[in-house]
C-alpha cells in the first residue's frame, strides 16, 4: 500500500473528517450566511419597507448590485475564516494528538482538509447564497408590488463572466494566505494572518509605487500599454499570478503541516 | 521491534533538556512500566515514540522505520491513550465506524467484551461521559484496535477504585504474545501486579531498564525492624509496617518486587543501581 496516497484510505479519511467535524463546518457557514441573510433583509426593508412598490426597468432585479456586494463580502469573510480553521486541531495538544495519530499519510489528511475548506466550502457557500437569494425573492414577491420572481438576479450566469472568475482567482489567492497563516499560527490564525497581510500590503504597496513611479510616464514598464487596452491579457495575467500564489502557499502549508508536532515551536 | 537510539529532547524556550542520550530496545510481548517523578519526561518519551515530537538528536525506530515520518503503516501499529484527550461529539458506534478502517486488526467483539467489563452501553454518546468514563471507553477502543504497540499515559488517573481494580484484569485479559504495552505512571500500586519489565526515568536519563525477573535475581526486597539488617541494606525506607529494605540477593531467592522501594532506591542511588545491574548474577547457591 502506498504510504503517501492510497485512494481507499483517503476515502476513509474523508469519511472520518465528515463525521467528526461536519457540525463545526456548518456552524461557521451558517453563521456567515445568517449575517448575509440579516443584511439582505435589512436592505429589503430599508428600501421597500414591508409593503413597497417596484417599477421594473428592463426586467432587472433591483437588488442585483447589493447582492453582488454581499456575495463577495460574505465569501471573503467565510473563505478566510474557513481557511484559517483548517488546522485548528493543531492549536491545542489534545486535539492535535488524535489528529496526528490517525493512521493516514499527512498528505491525505492535508488534502481532505484542503478540499473541505477551499472548493467544497466555496460550493456550499454558493448554494447557501442562492437559497438566500430565492428566499428574498419569495419575500419580495409577497411584500413588494410590481416585483416578480422573474426579475430575480441570475446568480449562476453571473459566474460565467470573466471579471467574476478574475475576482474569484484573487480571492482564492488571498484565502491561500489565510490557509498558510492557519498552519503557521494555529492558536490565533485569523488575527495574526490579517495583521501580517496588512503589514505586507503596506510594504509591497510602497515598493510597487516606487517602481511604477520610475517609468510609468512613458509606459515602457507597462507590458500591455495600449491606446485601447485589451482586458484578456490582464485577465490571463491575473489568473496566472493568483494561481501561482495559491500553489506556492498550499505547497508551503503542506510541508509545514508534514512536520507538525503537538507543540508549537513558533 | 522498538529501538530508541541516542534520544535527546528539549522543549522550546527551556534551558534544561527533558532527557539526554537515552537508549532503549523493547522486544515484542510484555507490559513495560515506565516510572518516574513528575516532569521526568515520561509523557514526552511516549510522544516521541509516536512521532508527535521532533527529537533534538537521535531517533526512534519501529520495525526499522523512523516513527517521526508518521507513515500510515507505522501509525496503524501504534495506539496512544494520552493522559488527557478529546473525543468527538458523536456516538460510540459512529466513532468506531470511522476509526475501524484504519486499524486492520480492530475487533468489534473485543470492544463489546471490554465495554461489558466496565458495564458500558455499546452505543453511548461520547460527549455525555464523565472524565473517568471517557478514559475507560477510550481504553476499551484502544485495546480493541489490537495494535502490536499500545502506549498508555497515566491510564489510572481519574479512575474510581473499582475501575482501578478492573484495570489490571482488563489489561491482562487483552494481552497477547505479540502485543507490547508501555504504561507510564507515577502510581506504582496500580500496575505493580501487571508489569513484567521496569523502566525508571529521572534527571534526564533512563536509570533502569530491567525485567522483573532480572530485578528479582539481583535484588531482594523485604520489610524489617532489625537495625543491623537496616544498616547493611543497600537502601532502606521507613513505612507503617516497618522499614522496607533492598539488599543483594546472593542466594537467588525470589522476593516480591516492591516497586515503590525499588523506585526510591534507583532514583536516590542511581550509580549503585547501574553497577548492580551491569554485573551478571552469581548466586552463592550456584557455586
Amino acid at each position: 500500500m502506498n504510504q503517501t496516497f492510497d485512494f481507499n484510505r483517503f476515502l476513509n479519511v474523508c469519511h472520518q473528517q465528515w463525521h467528526t467535524s461536519r457540525k463545526k463546518y456548518f456552524t461557521t457557514l451558517g453563521m456567515v450566511l445568517g449575517i448575509v441573510l440579516v443584511v439582505v433583509l435589512w436592505i429589503l426593508v430599508f428600501r421597500f419597507g414591508l409593503n413597497g412598490t417596484y417599477i421594473a426597468y428592463n426586467d432587472s432585479d433591483p437588488l442585483s448590485n447589493s447582492l453582488g456586494i454581499m456575495f463577495w463580502i460574505g465569501l471573503a469573510i467565510y473563505w478566510c475564516l474557513a481557511g484559517s480553521q483548517i488546522f485548528k486541531p493543531l492549536s491545542n495538544k489534545l486535539t492535535a494528538i488524535s489528529s496526528l495519530m490517525l493512521p493516514a499519510s499527512q498528505f491525505e489528511k492535508y488534502l481532505v482538509r484542503w478540499l473541505m475548506m477551499v472548493p467544497v466550502a466555496f460550493i456550499l457557500y454558493c448554494i447557501g447564497f442562492e437559497i438566500i437569494n430565492m428566499f428574498r425573492c419569495i419575500w419580495m414577491s409577497i411584500t413588494v408590488t410590481g416585483f416578480s420572481v422573474w426579475h430575480m438576479f441570475d446568480f449562476w450566469s453571473a459566474l460565467s463572466q470573466q471579471s467574476v472568475w478574475g475576482a474569484l482567482a484573487s480571492f482564492a489567492a488571498i484565502q491561500s494566505l489565510f490557509v498558510l497563516g492557519g498552519i503557521l499560527w494555529p492558536k490565533r490564525p485569523v488575527v495574526t494572518t490579517f495583521g501580517v497581510l496588512f503589514l505586507l500590503q503596506w510594504i509591497y504597496g510602497l515598493i510597487a509605487t516606487g517602481i511604477l513611479c520610475l517609468r510609468i510616464s512613458d509606459g515602457s514598464w507597462c507590458l500591455f500599454y495600449d491606446d485601447e487596452p485589451n482586458d484578456t491579457p490582464y485577465f490571463i495575467l491575473l489568473l496566472v499570478v493568483s494561481g501561482a500564489i495559491c500553489l506556492l502557499n498550499y505547497t508551503l502549508t503542506y510541508f509545514r503541516y508534514r512536520e507538525a508536532e503537538i507543540i508549537n515551536r513558533w | 521491534m522498538l529501538k530508541i537510539n541516542h534520544l535527546s529532547f528539549r522543549y522550546p524556550k527551556q534551558a534544561k533538556p527533558v532527557f539526554e542520550d537515552i537508549n532503549l530496545e523493547l522486544s515484542p510481548g510484555g507490559v513495560y512500566g515506565l516510572l518516574g517523578p513528575n516532569g521526568a519526561g515520561k509523557s514526552t518519551l511516549l510522544y516521541l515514540i509516536c512521532g508527535l515530537l521532533t527529537p533534538k538528536t537521535g531517533d526512534v525506530l519501529y520495525n526499522n522505520v523512523n516513527t517521526r515520518h508518521r507513515l500510515p503503516e507505522t501509525l496503524a501499529d501504534i495506539f496512544l491513550v494520552p493522559e488527557e484527550f478529546e473525543l468527538p461529539n458523536i456516538s460510540l458506534s459512529e466513532y468506531i465506524k470511522v476509526l475501524q478502517p484504519f486499524y486492520p486488526k480492530f475487533s468489534v467483539e473485543d470492544l463489546h467484551r471490554n465495554l461489558d467489563m466496565f458495564g458500558f452501553d455499546h452505543d453511548m454518546n461520547l460527549q455525555q461521559l464523565s472524565l473517568g468514563q471517557k478514559k475507560k471507553a477510550y481504553m476499551c477502543v484502544a485495546l480493541a484496535a489490537n495494535t502490536p504497540l499500545l502506549l498508555m499515559d497515566e491510564p489510572t488517573n481519574g479512575l474510581d477504585i473499582p475501575s482501578k481494580a478492573n484495570f489490571r484484569s482488563f489489561i491482562a485479559s487483552n494481552m497477547t504474545e505479540d502485543r507490547t504495552v508501555i504504561i507510564s505512571t507515577h502510581q506504582v500500586a496500580d500496575i505493580s501486579q501487571l508489569i513484567d519489565h521496569v523502566l525508571i526515568m529521572n534527571e534526564h536519563e533512563m536509570l533502569l531498564n530491567q525485567s522483573l525477573i532480572s530485578i528479582m535475581d539481583h535484588l531482594a526486597f523485604g520489610s524489617t525492624n532489625d537495625q543491623d539488617e537496616i544498616a547493611k541494606a543497600l537502601f532502606a525506607q521507613p513505612s507503617i509496617n516497618g522499614t522496607n529494605i533492598v539488599t543483594f540477593n546472593p542466594d537467588g531467592i525470589e522476593t516480591m518486587v516492591n516497586l515503590e522501594t525499588l523506585f526510591q532506591f534507583v532514583t536516590t542511588r542511581p550509580d549503585l543501581a547501574r553497577e548492580i545491574f551491569k554485573t551478571p548474577v552469581n548466586h552463592e547457591s550456584d557455586i
